[in-house]
């Protein structure tokens, strides 16, 4: 275990995963959207759904309010 | 003198045979938490190896990403193992990379506390308590085992040999046929023999090459 706590989740996969996310995407679509195996999307999309910066409609997933706010934060520096 | 006999207690665990859905699990790795399940709708060739910075080892590693363009478009993705941290894995792709120039492009995943390697069957105590074997699985696009090879510590992995077996299988799915030994891809395969005796007398007239009614070849 590290000594110190990581608390950023959005590495370069994250972001480029959160910005197809605008509208309702499936997981596939995100896949082709960002050049990432489906696996690493997959893996991606459930780190964000965890940390509230997505949500699921249906088998689409979308970028809710504290993802945007996080990757304005994130743009900011 | 009374003896007192102590009541030995083997730990019978089921460990993944071929034909059967390899166990799940989730696990910390190079990219992030990952789950087997993250993995359907495509191959995977899970490895476990001794340890990260250990020469042959890095041979098995520099290998592996020799074929990762292949592999890709094969629809397979690869995915390793040992008991080293995610800070190790890291600092070893890193080193494979400025040293070797190869990009690793599959997670590592770091197997701390065993829960992977145990439920696989890694471990092998007669050649280490504690780091894991050269161990490969081969799991299909639904999650089925459909090979596993294991290599002692000293001996490195031909990858060409697990490129080989994948595609064998991969030609099996695809046209339900066996592949004979030291099968390469465009060499004959083996149609399966025929079930009944009428199938059989059948067999010779059906325009395969063959040396008898159980022993027919054909090109796919």
């Amino acid at each position: 275990m590290a000594c110190l706590p990581s608390e950023d989740i959005l590495g370069s996969a994250g972001v480029s995963v959160l910005l197809t996310l605008a509208t309702p995407t499936t997981l596939d679509d995100v896949a082709q959207k960002t050049g990432l195996p489906l696996f690493r999307v997959r893996g991606t999309v459930r780190r964000l759904m965890e940390a509230g910066l997505t949500h699921q409609v249906e088998n689409r997933y979308e970028i809710t309010s504290e993802g945007v706010e996080t990757l304005e934060k994130k743009a900011q520096g | 003198m009374e003896s007192k006999i102590e009541p030995q207690v083997t730990e019978a665990r089921h460990l993944p045979r071929i034909g059967e859905p390899a166990p799940p699990f989730e696990a910390e790795s190079t990219f992030g938490p990952i789950r087997l399940e993250d993995f359907r709708e495509s191959w995977l060739i899970f490895f476990s190896h001794p340890a990260d910075f250990t020469p042959v080892c890095t041979t098995e590693f520099a290998a592996f990403a020799g074929m990762q363009d292949e592999l890709k478009e094969m629809n397979v993705h690869l995915m390793g193992l040992s008991i080293d941290s995610v800070m190790a894995h890291i600092a070893w792709v890193r080193n494979i990379e400025e040293k070797f120039g190869l990009k690793i492009q599959f997670p590592v995943i770091a197997d701390s506390d065993r829960k992977v390697a145990n439920l696989y069957g890694m471990i092998m105590p007669g050649e280490s308590k504690t780091e894991t074997a050269r161990c490969v699985f081969v799991i299909d696009p639904e999650g089925i085992l459909r090979a596993v090879i294991y290599y002692p510590m000293t001996t490195g992995r031909n990858v060409e040999e697990i490129l080989r077996l994948v595609k064998a299988l991969q030609t099996t799915d695809e046209h339900t046929v066996s592949t004979p030994a030291n099968w390469q891809p465009g060499n004959p395969v083996i149609v399966p023999p025929p079930r009944t005796q009428e199938m059989a007398e059948e067999r010779m007239n059906e325009g395969y090459d063959c040396k008898d009614w159980y022993f027919c070849q054909k090109a796919v």
